[in-house]
């Protein structure tokens, strides 16, 4: 068996508390029976059960499960322990499925009751057709938290080894906000509004009309349990990769850029189709946008990776140099193809009235190439355990100060110079000016501070 | 065994390694040593292919760690300045653990957990918890936990601090025994009276640079060629030019005692010894000097650095 995942059942599915867990759930679906004793429905108990099971699910498989695999690194910081796992020889995938599901095991136990229960009564209630799909998307559910909070808990290691501290639970918390909101994507794309990052999304795609994805109509629960089950491998694949880290194994980026295309084409399936090749490749060309905003704060800001990153560029060594590119750069190259296809696309503005127009999505990519810059800025700064916070401030302000001082003295127009989403239809050149302008301010500034870095370090 | 060439390492506003070089033969136990600051921990972590070096190389048994870093990681065993032990574990599921997360085969792990006990005389405290072991025996857990998949090369920093000086003396005898059955060991410490009874060889760091020779023989386990001290019973204010008198070779003397010089091992120290006796000095002490790991490592302080193209143990 592999020793990480044994370990960790020794730790938490030892015996004695599978007993009281076990007495804790018998306790809670008993109460729950007993409670709809009294009622007319002949269903209401099984009812009942499935909504007790759905909210053992929650507190056990998604929130004590993510909370247990982040803790599956972080404690092994705090207890001091990582250095010696780092130098087993537990090969990163054993060591990422180890913890992720030996760590977990005791919540899954117990999630696993709830998921007995909820497909019980869906079952009973809605038939037994629909029972296997809301189960495979919950568990994909757990599974894809769960991959999250470890990748989270990952990448807050690394980043905090690069800044000197140790890491910290904050790293797990964002991870597994970043996760939800990824889910919120998902699910708001379905138009499942108000409840879309909750587990009710499955529920509610029950009632919703089949979605469209490339022209093809899925019914919208198999579509959110397949979607689910696709996000969850990716994260357990991010967990992996980020482990192969940890243990002193170089990545390509090839998988990560596999992940960027697959996210790119399933956010463009969800586009709407009389839109044509323009819509498919704005929608993607955001997602990937997004996505390198995600890999632009995750990724340690780590000068001497990036000055290897220019030694390589400067002696044309290109694959040395990919594996030493940031990962916010393959997500860049990718929105900027999107783009340019965006651009070539003939328009059906009839159908999609926000859609932008070529300057203004070329301004975009300009303001986001923009806001790296202010990110590096601020993480290859004196104080880089603050870098992230400042970046964020600093956006903030100059999206809406910028802003508010570009529409009140010059108008829309000056507005739009600061604030490129505000006017998506017009105004398109000053926002690719402005955008052009500000990121070359941006990136001189960083190669400054970088410059300034290298002479510190050969000077000590 | 251990092999370490123009090693620099960067910390993002500082270089705290430059241009590290040296050799450590097999079955060597190498005392790493230098002040706070030296550079010493993140040598050992590059060594152990847990960080990687900015700039050079570091072969540990042949592997390179930064082509084959696993395989490093299985060849040795390292222990931290600051490690944990899981607590809930009892000392038997730690060593199990270790073994098979060392790759020791499942069939053979409990074996090798019960010899790694014993080596470091934990056999009868095996269903103990960790988390309930004293400061000593913890210590002794985690180097069992360390040589537990019988590493070729064993790096321990500042293994000493903080112990006892009963288990200070207890892990001398462990890594004289280890040592003794081919171990290489590499031994961080900027406490040099820790390193004297079982260190051969010694390295110098300072400011993140190999200080004085490189590598040098550590001096503690050696007697000093050819240097005696005497003592008197009764002081003699004349010890000097009697001793001189009798054609030996003086290199400091009081009243009390004196250092001279006799070359020819064992056999011409006891003839000499015969003519003090019969010269009629009250011989009091009669030792041949050892020579410190301490007088080493200021000779090695005061030593220019030497070019960093290697050194050989």
């Amino acid at each position: 068996m592999n020793p990480e995942f044994a370990r960790n059942l020794w730790l938490e599915a030892a015996p004695r508390r599978i007993v009281g867990a076990g007495v804790v759930l018998a306790l809670l679906y008993g109460a729950v029976i007993l409670a709809a004793r009294d009622s007319d429905d002949p269903q209401a108990a099984i009812k009942l059960v499935g909504q007790a099971g759905m909210a053992v699910f929650v507190a056990c498989g998604v929130i004590w499960g993510a909370w247990a695999a982040g803790a599956a690194v972080l404690d092994e910081i705090r207890g001091r322990t990582w250095e010696f796992q780092r130098l087993s020889a537990i090969d990163p995938w054993s060591m990422t499925w180890g913890k992720l599901f030996g760590a977990t095991s005791l919540a899954w136990i117990a999630a696993v009751t709830g998921l007995a229960a909820v497909a019980l009564s869906a079952a009973v209630v809605r038939g037994p057709a629909e029972a296997p799909r809301i189960v495979f998307g919950l568990a994909a559910l757990g599974v894809f938290v769960q991959a999250c909070a470890m990748g989270a808990a990952l990448i807050g290691v690394r980043k905090a080894r690069t800044e000197g501290r140790m890491a910290s639970g904050g790293a797990v918390v964002l991870g597994v906000l970043g996760g939800l909101l990824l889910l919120s994507m998902v699910s708001s794309s379905l138009g499942l509004h108000g409840m879309h990052w909750s587990i009710g999304a499955l529920f509610s795609a029950l009632a919703q009309p089949p979605v469209t994805w490339w022209g093809q109509e899925i019914p919208a629960l198999t579509f959110t349990s397949l979607s689910l089950g696709a996000f969850a491998a990716w994260a357990v694949v991010g967990a992996w990769r980020l482990m192969r880290l940890e243990l002193q194994i170089h990545n390509t980026p090839w998988l990560w850029t596999g992940f960027l295309v697959f996210a790119a084409l399933w956010r463009a399936g969800l586009a709407s189709e009389a839109g044509g090749p323009s819509a498919w490749a704005f929608a993607a060309g955001a997602t990937l946008l997004v996505a390198a905003y995600v890999a632009a704060f995750a990724e340690p800001a780590d000068p001497i990776r990036m000055r290897r990153f220019a030694e390589a560029l400067r002696s044309r060594a290109w694959l040395k140099a990919a594996d030493l590119a940031p990962a916010a750069l393959f997500a860049m190259k990718l929105a900027t193809i999107a783009m340019i296809v965006f651009c070539c696309s003939p328009k059906n503005h009839d159908d999609d009235a926000l859609a932008p127009s070529a300057f203004t999505a070329l301004g975009l990519l300009a303001f986001v190439i923009r806001d790296l810059g202010v990110i590096a800025l601020f993480r290859f700064g004196s104080r880089p355990g603050r870098g992230d916070l400042m970046a964020v401030i600093v956006l903030a302000l100059l999206y809406a100060v910028g802003g508010l001082v570009g529409s009140t003295a010059f108008g829309p127009a000056g507005g739009a110079a600061f604030m490129p989403l505000a006017r998506l239809n017009d105004s398109g050149w000053i926002v690719l000016a402005s955008g052009v302008v500000q990121a070359a301010i941006a990136w001189m500034l960083v190669a400054q501070r970088l410059g300034r870095l290298g002479s510190r370090r050969a000077s000590t | 065994m251990i092999v370490v060439r123009d090693v620099a390492y960067d910390y993002p506003a500082a270089r705290v390694l430059e241009g590290v070089s040296f050799d450590v033969a097999e079955g060597a136990v190498l005392a790493l040593v230098g002040p706070n600051g030296a550079g010493k921990t993140t040598l050992m972590r590059c060594m152990a292919a847990l960080d990687t070096p900015t700039e050079g190389a570091i072969r540990i048994a042949g592997l390179d760690t930064q082509a084959d870093p696993r395989a490093v990681h299985a060849a040795l065993g390292y222990l931290p300045d600051f490690f944990g032990l899981y607590d809930q574990l009892t000392v038997r599921q730690s060593l199990i653990y270790a073994a098979r997360s060392r790759g020791v085969a499942a069939a053979a792990a409990d074996r090798a957990a019960l010899a790694a006990a014993d080596k470091v005389q934990l056999g009868d405290r095996l269903e103990a918890r960790s988390g309930h072991l004293s400061r000593g025996l913890r210590q002794r857990l985690a180097i069992a936990q360390t040589i537990v998949h019988g590493p070729r090369v064993l790096l321990l920093d500042e293994p000493a601090a903080g112990l006892d000086p009963e288990a200070r003396r207890s892990l001398s005898d462990l890594i004289n025994r280890l040592a003794a059955e081919g171990m290489t060991i590499v031994v961080s410490s900027h406490i040099l009276a820790e390193l004297e009874d079982y260190s051969t060889r010694m390295l110098m760091l300072r400011d993140g640079r190999v200080a004085g020779s490189g590598v040098v023989a550590a001096g503690g386990a050696d007697i000093e060629a050819d240097l005696v001290r005497l003592q008197l019973a009764v002081p003699n204010p004349d010890l000097g030019a009697v001793l001189t008198g009798l054609g030996i070779s003086v290199e400091s003397a009081t009243p009390e005692e004196a250092r001279v010089r006799v070359a020819g091992g064992a056999e011409a120290e006891a003839a000499l010894l015969a003519r003090l006796i019969g010269a009629g000095l009250p011989i009091r002490a009669f030792a041949p000097i050892k020579r410190t790991l301490e007088q080493t490592y200021l000779d090695e302080a005061r030593r220019p650095a030497k070019a960093p193209e290697g050194e050989l143990a």
